[in-house]
């Protein structure tokens, strides 16, 4: 039953998802810092190592400290956004990191939304569509 | 649990703005202030913000990828103020003229707009974070 690839594709989105909206609030914190770099993960490659990678099987840890062997948003994932800096060396555009959290939510809300619906098959099949 | 940073690092950008606010409202309120407690004219407060790294996960760490904004408030440089020649000020120098703030209401004003739309792009991104979060509690529903 939940052996389905599909639950570990869908958190492994969701898991990004979230890592990148952390990094738009962190740019936006930081949007009046002199010389600071907008940061931003590689989203699309990010996911679709995740995805073909290891469809939907993890690495073992017997360990809580162990890193995670997922294709889980890791350092690698984390790049500097180009774009051109303002006189004070900052590059955080507001426009475009506005428009990456809205993108962000949508995407969270989608995995959220086909989580909720698989869950609900499943409990609808356990209960006999009761 | 890694929503709660995501909010702290926003919260850190809110405190910031709200402190170059507070230093906009103190430079026009003071800016015919011609006497302090440490003499002389009121000067101007400028903040100045840096970020730092957050404080996280060993993961996180190793990424230095979150950022939270530390801001503090300075004094602007000296300069020479501007000077009005009023022989009947109380604070009139033995030349006849009063020393005032170096503060240009333009520019205030330009910057408590800046501040506002910082302040808001924060406040939003606390707003979308939260209601993530709210997204993946309705999942044990």
């Amino acid at each position: 039953m939940f052996s389905d690839p599909v639950y570990g594709q869908l958190e492994r989105l969701m898991d990004l998802t979230s890592e990148r909206q952390r990094l738009v609030s962190s740019n936006l914190a930081n949007i009046d810092t002199p010389g600071y770099r907008a940061k931003d993960l590689d989203f699309e490659a990010s996911l679709s190592e995740a995805l073909d990678h290891n469809g939907g099987l993890e690495m073992a840890r017997t360990d809580p400290s162990h890193l995670s062997g997922s294709g889980a948003a890791g350092p690698s994932g984390v790049v500097e956004a180009g774009g051109p800096a303002r006189r004070d060396g900052n590059n955080v555009n507001l426009d475009r990191e506005m428009a990456k959290m809205a993108e962000t939510a949508l995407l969270f809300q989608g995995g959220a939304t086909i989580t909720q619906l698989k869950m609900h098959t499943l409990r609808n099949a356990i209960t006999g569509g009761r | 649990m890694d929503v709660f940073r995501s909010l702290d690092v926003s919260a850190s950008g809110l405190a910031a703005q709200r402190m170059r606010l507070e230093a906009v409202a103190s430079n026009l309120a003071n800016a015919q202030t011609t006497r302090t407690a440490e003499g002389g004219p009121y000067r101007r407060r400028l903040v100045v913000m840096e970020s730092a790294p957050a404080e996280g996960s060993f993961e996180d760490a190793l990424s230095q990828s979150l950022n939270e904004v530390r801001s503090r408030e300075v004094l602007a440089p000296a300069t020479g103020g501007m000077r009005r020649y009023e022989p009947d000020h109380p604070d009139a120098g033995p030349d006849g003229f009063v020393t005032y703030p170096d503060v240009n209401p333009v520019e205030e004003m330009v910057d408590l707009m800046g501040a506002t739309r910082s302040y808001e792009a924060n406040a939003t991104a606390i707003e979308t974070a939260k209601k993530m979060f709210q997204q993946s509690l309705e999942l044990a529903r």
